[in-house]
């Protein structure tokens, strides 16, 4: 069965931030499902059902993925890496979503085919409309392929 | 017997005249040789050196060189010497040619060894000649003499025809003219003895008269005699003159030798600061692209949690918004507002350390460009306050980071917009360019409540705010910071001039673009 695949993975460490943008996800209208994640292990063994998240069909191929850099142990970039080279998993949008503004870390990603990279705004308005507006992007502009199950 | 003296006398001034010349002459090709830089040590250009010394100034047995290590490795003349090619001298079975050639090369002075049997023949000696380059001996050069040759190139005719001649190297007799013992020096006491000296030697010369010239020449001839004390007093002074002469030479070439290891040690020791210097200043630049990298990263993870602490207020005051007591809502305005100065001082911070770490090209641009984006990006605390700002015309272009400048210009248009007390009835300030010791100087100048002159360097320094700022409400501490920052980084100067009560002008300077 091919399906539009709807749900977003979230890899973010920082607690409050993954609540956070769960939270303007939501109040975007996006009734998707959001899974959260804590660090780069975690998201690969999501991606490729390993552990916890073997169960396939509960965790099936996420149509988006949100990606913060500063993981701890692997981080964000090996992760866009491994991704990236995979060829069931590169076709995901990746969207770096980060508090850094190192123009180091803003060239590796796209060095390895991030599609996007976005600053987590200070402020509470201009977060929500930030996610918003991916959110928009992403899951409802955006034309995405299909995926074989 | 006055004849005797005489000829004696002669014997004497040959000898030395001779012996002094060809130890001058050595000397100088081993100065010669080592004076190029680096010194060109060919065989070819040895050999061509010594044939010119062998043939012009007789009385050479053989020129040679030894390498450092002592070992005798090219000779002139081949004939006659080619024996000598190979010999190990610092290890030469004799001591007494041995050790002088150790000691030339310890105390890196010619030195001279006693008359001995030399290898090319014949009763002699050897002098050494370090040469020395670099405080290094790069070998030695040699000059053999056989005491024979010496002897033979100095004596005239009539003198040996006419006296029996024996020549002492300490008790040693290391020349005669004799085929066989003629003088029984006990029964014969009518002969002269004389000292010759030169340098490394000194030899006794002791002359008889041959039998049948004795006595009848001695007072015949008192016209001869005089010619002979007159010759004989003006080479006297030849050689005083000579010896003279070698000693200036020595004192110069010392000097000179002098002078030039002096130079050598001021040059080195200025290479090595300049190396220091070097470590140094890459030290500093690690240290401080260090620090702002540091700087860069604490400012990033001190976003983290305000990004934080905005999103929950928000989300409080959103979702429980109705719930909040009117007190709660205060102290929330109150958090906000910590968190928002903290935003704007660590974005203040970031740029800090951005500046000089990020370069963008460099442009020329005219400054009124500046000047109207800043009064425009301030246009609303400007119409708040109701603050005239006048620009004066015809505005140079300047040269640098665009982007920079204009942080420049906005941060002190900004500075004196804060420092303008609100109850001023005109506020103003003006912008604009002025000359300076032929340079071109900007300066924004307001009315404002001025500045303590010992506050004048302060204020540049991050989180240095006057005790007047306590009634401003806005700034952290960083903008005029980032001004001399920018303003050093362009290689132009900063400054202000002030007065209390009556208003401030901060000025600066840019570099002209490199032709």
């Amino acid at each position: 069965m091919d399906y539009e695949p709807s749900n977003i993975l979230l890899v973010e460490d920082e607690e409050a931030h993954a609540e956070l943008t769960k939270r303007a996800i939501r109040k975007a209208g996006n009734a998707n499902r959001v899974d959260i994640v804590s660090n780069g292990e975690q998201a690969l063994d999501y991606l490729y059902n390993r552990e916890k998240y073997a169960d396939k069909k509960k965790y099936p191929v996420p149509g988006l993925i949100l990606l913060d850099i500063k993981l701890p142990g692997i981080d964000g970039i090996d992760v866009l890496k491994t991704i990236k080279e995979d060829p069931g998993l590169k076709q995901i949008p990746v969207i770096m979503l980060t508090t850094s503004e190192r123009e180091e870390d803003i060239v590796r990603s796209y060095e390895h085919y991030a599609n996007s990279y976005l600053t987590k705004p200070v402020g509470f308005k201009a977060f929500e409309e930030k996610i918003a507006q991916v959110d928009f992007y992403w899951m409802i502009l955006n034309k995405r392929p299909l995926i074989e199950d | 017997m006055r004849h005797m003296e005489t000829a004696s006398e002669q014997i004497r001034i040959r000898v030395e005249g001779l012996m002094n010349a060809r130890m001058v002459s050595l000397e100088i090709l081993a100065d010669r040789w080592v004076e190029r830089t680096p010194p060109d040590f060919s065989r070819k250009r040895f050999l061509e050196f010594a044939e010119n010394f062998y043939t012009h100034y007789p009385g050479f047995t053989g020129i040679n060189w030894i390498d450092p290590g002592g070992i005798v490795r090219w000779v002139f003349p081949r004939e006659g010497n080619e024996g000598f090619i190979g010999n190990m001298v610092s290890e030469h079975l004799n001591s007494r040619v041995r050790d002088p050639f150790q000691k030339a090369g310890e105390h890196l002075q010619y030195a001279t060894t006693p008359c001995a049997e030399l290898i090319q023949g014949g009763l002699g000696f050897h002098t050494f000649w370090p040469l020395i380059y670099n405080n290094r001996v790069q070998g030695y050069l040699n000059g053999v003499f056989r005491v024979k040759r010496v002897m033979d190139t100095c004596l005239a005719k009539n003198i040996l025809t006419d006296f029996w001649i024996r020549i002492y190297e300490a008790d040693r007799l290391i020349y005669t003219n004799e085929e066989q013992s003629h003088i029984n020096p006990k029964k014969d006491n009518l002969h002269v003895l004389r000292g010759i000296h030169f340098p490394g030697k000194t030899w006794q010369l002791e002359l008889f008269p041959k039998a049948d010239l004795y006595p009848p020449k001695v007072v015949r001839n008192p016209g001869l005699l005089a010619f002979g004390l007159f010759i004989s007093a003006i080479l006297s002074l030849l050689l005083h003159f000579l010896n003279h002469r070698m000693q200036m030479y020595r004192r110069a070439r010392d000097h000179a030798l002098h002078e030039v290891s002096e130079r050598k040690r001021a040059q080195e020791a200025l290479k090595k600061n300049e190396k220091k210097l070097e470590a140094l200043l890459t030290e500093l630049a690690a240290k401080n692209a260090e620090l702002e990298t540091f700087v860069f990263s604490v400012s990033h993870d001190l976003k983290t949690p305000i990004v934080t602490i905005e999103g929950f207020m928000g989300a409080l005051r959103e979702d429980f918004g109705n719930l909040i007591p009117e007190d709660c809502e205060k102290y929330l305005n109150y958090i906000g507002d910590a968190t928002q100065k903290m935003e704007l001082l660590i974005n203040d911070l970031l740029e800090l350390s951005r500046i000089g770490r990020l370069t963008v090209k460099k442009t020329e641009f005219p400054l009124a460009d500046l000047i109207e984006e800043a009064v425009a990006a301030l246009q609303p605390p400007i119409e708040a306050r109701n603050i005239q700002v006048t620009v004066t015309q015809d505005l140079p272009l300047v040269y640098g980071e665009k982007k920079r400048l204009a942080q420049v210009m906005e941060n002190l248009l900004s500075n004196a917009i804060k420092y303008i007390d609100k109850e001023n009835p005109s506020p103003r300030i003006e912008v604009g360019v002025q000359e300076q010791d032929d340079q071109k100087v900007i300066f924004v100048r307001d009315n404002g409540i001025g500045i303590e002159k010992t506050y004048f360097e302060k204020i540049f320094q991050v989180f240095q705010r006057l005790p007047s700022a306590k009634m401003i409400e806005q700034g952290t501490g960083v903008g005029l910071a980032i001004v001399k920052r920018v303003i050093e980084y362009h290689g132009g100067r900063v400054w202000l001039e002030s007065e209390p009560g009556k208003g401030t002008t901060f000025f600066f300077t840019l570099k002209n673009k490199e032709a």
